[in-house]
């Protein structure tokens, strides 16, 4: 059998509980990496603009997000600090840091 | 760390708000999981860089420490949480703890033990146990 990462849920319920209580949420998440967590919050979100400064982990995302999730996820090599969102793009609800302080 | 989190600013709506989670300051342990118990074998050797990993967890507490207090972020709310990695061997943790964290492996003492836990009890998980900080910040209007 595979690794199993989260089994019990704690982290997606503990991520769904700080999320801000309004619809249509844009998420800027910070070092996304393989995207292990996208993968399971993107499903409650408008839209995900996720960063990671890694090529292959991005790489490894791609390859692995479901088909479902695509359409509402961005994927963008860049470090955090040398990060560039255009005026019009930059309301986002909430960034996520995972991993990445 | 304080400038890249203070830099996520510009990209937030006025009632936005970050999310940060990262390891508690505790080190990472493997434990066992039998019909009779849990039975913790060891922990996990992390030699990602010289701080080490309570290191990590103490520099990203101070980070956003000091963003509340020079910063103009409101530390709104905090939790801690348990995050598991289970597998039916050590040697598929071992090779997710390598691939996928910094510099961090299992030692032969701790699979050693767990492998006698899991043949003496089939059926039996091993896993590898994290606590976790969620915080919700907010930028201070």
């Amino acid at each position: 059998m595979s690794l199993r990462l989260d089994p019990e849920g704690h982290e997606i319920s503990s991520l769904a509980a700080f999320l801000p209580r309004r619809a249509n949420l844009r998420v800027l998440e910070i070092g996304c990496g393989d995207g292990r967590l996208t993968r399971r919050y993107a499903h409650m979100v408008a839209r995900v603009l996720a960063i990671d400064s890694s090529r292959l982990e991005l790489d490894e995302c791609r390859q692995t997000m479901p088909a479902d999730l695509a359409g509402r996820i961005e994927l963008r090599e860049s470090p955090i600090e040398t990060l560039q969102i255009a005026r019009d793009d930059a309301d986002f609800d909430v960034v996520l840091m995972s991993w990445s302080l | 760390m304080v400038h890249a989190l203070n830099r996520t600013r510009r990209w937030l709506r006025p009632d936005g708000c970050l999310i940060d989670l990262h390891p508690a300051g505790e080190l990472a342990h493997v434990e066992v999981c039998t019909p009779g118990g849990i039975v913790r074998v060891g922990e996990v050797q992390d030699e990602s860089d010289a701080k080490g990993p309570l290191g990590r967890h103490h520099a990203a507490e101070l980070a956003l420490d000091e963003a509340v207090a020079n910063h103009g972020w409101i530390r709104e709310e905090r939790a801690t949480f348990t995050f598991s990695s289970q597998a039916d061997s050590p040697e598929e943790i071992d090779a997710h703890l390598r691939r996928k964290w910094r510099a961090a492996h299992l030692d032969v003492a701790t699979i050693d033990r767990a492998h006698a836990l899991l043949r003496a009890n089939p059926g039996a998980v091993v896993r590898v146990i994290e606590r976790v900080v969620i915080s919700r910040l907010t930028p201070r209007s």
